[in-house]
């Protein structure tokens, strides 16, 4: 089985499992209570946050565990947007290619008001300064940009639109979700731009079920979660002390690594993408700076249903980014926001490269693409270069 | 063999994946997503999908789901309500097997690799001849070759119909001693797109710009009364329209919607012998379908299978009943049977 979907779930890495394993039994009190356990299970918690926040590059104070992305991302689009109401301010500005988490919780957020203002990004992808910019002002009480898109995997620069934030909307919070660069890019000179941003542990190699938000110490944020003091007083529930502590690990090994990984997987990555344009595929960011693991591309005049039950039938794990309720693809919001349908067209799949992807995985995925192209009758019509330009 | 079963999330597709594992064949789940709006089962569909993947889990085979809502709304949704707009009752279940279930998904399995399509709907495929041809199921009740009935020699050739040999009795006792959950779920009883709270008069009424009709005695032409919605009435009704003059009941013999008239008289003015179809709607399941002489014609999903003859007209046929029977809607399927081998679909076509 070739699996091409590290952008959704990325194996656990080895010393995650040695680090975790043996405490499992052992490390089981609760961190708030005040006996010699507690204090043990305490201690774990307490080195993890120290240890991401050092690496992340915030303080340890600032670093709030949760139960993933997207409540990070709930909780800082809607305590933000909650408190910026009560002091008579109102708006938000977000990508239009948010992950869900943040789209739809400003959207809730400021339905009643309606006051949000969605920035567009370019045909490639790309959220720009410039396009920030046109949507600013006085009344804005959140900007949030993703640092990097989950399903297209285009990077945005957030010290240049945190920077025309500063400039142009004095009272916004900064917010950017940086699950999907965590584990390839080093993020302190984005903490150090932005007031919020959210992590996730397991597309580090960590496990399912943590994240954290960094909460920079002079932005006052609203609790989502209440019903206990846990968190410094922010959010409240029992703290998962090893999940916490598998997120400690998984990023340190992901910085210790990052140079070689970013390297050696963006290397496997243009390969492929190569060969997926000789097979007449058409990649869809071209031009800009894309995530070393995503390669998102179309097939044009083939369907994504087909497509993925194709390869995984013929042992390939791909995926197209949008899902329903029901587990069935839609086409994607973040697609359709790159305007491009004509060219783009509805046979999207977005292969993930990840730390453990091979020279092997790559030959074994294009041989099978190949193959299913062959079976689905091919592409229908391909541009020269493969690029839209 | 390579099957794809389509899976519904009933138990009559659920009991049809367990019979194609048993028998050896490599066996994948497949589950439509057609309605995009709420249902009976919440947004997407999302339990009935819930309940086949749980099957597919316990049968260990892969299961995928098919988003095809917006072919389904092209093909089955829409002209529905067209349908009613102008006059017609179609039956969206046989257009949604028509073109979405036994074309478009056949289509891709074949595209996929897939040796042959499996439903649990309650209809055989038998073969007469060599040829495997499109047979009754054998639950007289439940028997579902009806909405089957349109489908091509090409389609019967790939499909595989399990439960088709089994009473739905046969089929809960297999769901339950396999331990599937879905061996006690209520049949699904009615439209898909419709949900029970809002019915048919809810669904089209929402859609439709619905005008109130006078109902009219065509005997004495008196004014008998009005119903709320002109386009839902349909040829051949008796609810909904009032009683004669003696309480005697009463039948839709005409729906105009130039003037929003509905017209009635009593049952032996009801009824008829000879039924146009439509010449462009007429399949068959291979074999041309045998002129003047006698068949069996089925004119709704359960009714009475009746005896006629087909009678050639210019350009087409007209089907002549035996014995004149309830006025039939235009846009109604019928479906014809061998006399000889009564079980047999020969083929089908619409009321013109």
């Amino acid at each position: 089985m070739a699996y091409f979907d590290h952008a959704a779930a990325t194996p656990v890495r080895l010393e995650v499992l040695e680090a975790v394993a043996p405490l499992l039994t052992t490390a089981y009190a609760n961190p708030s209570a005040g006996h010699g356990q507690g204090r043990e299970a305490r201690a774990i918690l307490d080195d993890a946050r120290e240890e991401i926040a050092h690496l992340l590059g915030a303080l340890p104070g600032e670093l709030i565990f949760t139960s993933g992305g997207t409540e990070s991302d709930n909780w800082a689009v809607a305590g933000t947007l909650e408190r910026g109401r009560r002091e008579g301010r109102g708006r938000a500005v977000v990508s239009s290619i948010e992950h869900k988490a943040v789209l739809e919780a400003a959207e809730r957020a400021t339905g009643r008001s309606g006051e949000l203002s969605l920035v567009e990004p370019n045909e490639y992808g790309e959220v720009t300064a410039e396009a920030v910019a046109q949507h600013l002002g006085d009344d804005v009480a959140l900007v949030s940009i993703m640092t990097a898109n989950n399903e297209i995997g285009v990077m945005n620069d957030l010290v240049d639109i945190a920077r025309a934030v500063r400039r142009n909307a004095a009272h916004a919070v900064i917010h950017s979700d940086a699950v999907q660069s965590a584990p390839w890019c080093d993020l302190q000179e984005v903490t150090r731009a932005v007031d919020l941003l959210t992590v996730s542990s397991h597309k580090l190699g960590g496990l399912k079920g943590t994240g954290v938000l960094i909460v920079k110490e002079a932005v006052r944020l609203d609790p989502l979660v209440v019903g206990g003091a846990q968190e410094l007083g922010r959010r409240a529930g029992t703290q998962d002390c090893l999940g916490a502590m598998a997120m400690a690990v998984a990023l340190r090994c992901a910085v210790r690594d990052r140079d070689l990984d970013v390297a050696r997987v963006s290397g496997l990555r243009d390969g492929f993408l190569s060969g997926l344009v000789a097979l007449g595929a058409v990649v869809t960011a071209s031009g800009v700076r894309v995530l070393p693991g995503h390669a998102h591309v179309s097939f044009p005049g083939l369907l994504t249903d087909e497509l993925l039950v194709g390869f995984d039938r013929a042992g390939l794990a791909a995926s197209a980014g949008a899902s329903c309720a029901s587990g069935a693809t839609e086409l994607s919001h973040v697609v359709t926001a790159l305007k491009r349908e004509e060219a783009v067209g509805k046979g999207i799949v977005r292969f993930s490269l990840g730390r453990t992807t091979t020279q092997t995985d790559v030959a074994d995925a294009l041989e099978i693409i190949r193959r299913v192209l062959d079976l689905l009758g091919g592409v229908r019509s391909t541009s020269a270069t493969g690029l839209l330009d | 063999m390579e099957v794809a079963i389509a899976m519904s999330g009933g138990v009559d597709s659920s009991v049809a994946a367990a019979l194609l594992v048993e028998a050896g064949h490599q066996v994948t789940g497949v589950t439509l997503r057609l309605w995009g709006g709420v249902s009976d089962s919440g947004c997407c569909s999302a339990s009935d999908v819930d309940d086949a993947r749980r099957v597919a889990q316990q049968l260990g085979i892969a299961h995928h789901v098919f988003n095809l809502t917006e072919e389904f709304q092209a093909a089955v949704v829409q002209p529905y309500i067209d349908g009613h707009a102008n006059g017609k009752t179609p039956n969206p279940c046989v257009e949604c097997n028509r073109t979405v279930k036994f074309e478009l998904l056949l289509e891709r399995c074949r595209r996929l690799g897939f040796d042959k399509l499996a439903t649990g709907h309650h209809a055989r495929i038998v073969e007469r001849h060599g040829v495997p041809k499109l047979a009754r199921g054998v639950d007289d009740l439940k028997d579902q070759s009806y909405v089957l009935s349109m489908l091509p020699a090409s389609t019967i050739a790939d499909l595989v119909l399990p439960v088709g040999e089994m009473n739905k009795s046969e089929v809960r006792e297999r769901a339950l001693a396999i331990g599937l959950r879905t061996a006690t779920k209520p049949d699904s009883q009615d439209v898909c797109f419709i949900r029970s709270d809002e019915g048919r008069e809810g669904f089209l009424g929402e859609r439709l710009n619905v005008r109130p009709g006078t109902v009219i005695d065509r005997a004495t032409g008196k004014e008998m009364g009005s119903v709320p919605a002109v386009q839902l009435v349909t040829i051949g009704q008796r609810r909904g329209i009032g009683a004669g003059p003696n309480g005697e009941r009463r039948y839709v013999v005409g729906v105009d919607l130039k003037r929003d008239v509905i017209e009635v008289d009593a049952l032996e003015h009801a009824l008829q012998r000879r039924l146009k179809v439509l010449p462009a709607t007429v399949t068959t399941t291979g074999d041309e379908l045998p002129m003047s002489q006698e068949i069996i014609v089925q004119v709704s999903a359960h009714g009475k299978p009746l005896r006629a003859t087909l009678e050639p007209t210019n350009g087409g046929f007209d089907v002549v009943l035996d014995v004149p029977a309830r006025l039939v809607a235009p846009g109604q399927t019928l479906a014809f049977y061998d006399v000889s081998d009564p079980d047999i679909v020969l083929g089908s076509a619409i009321v013109a």
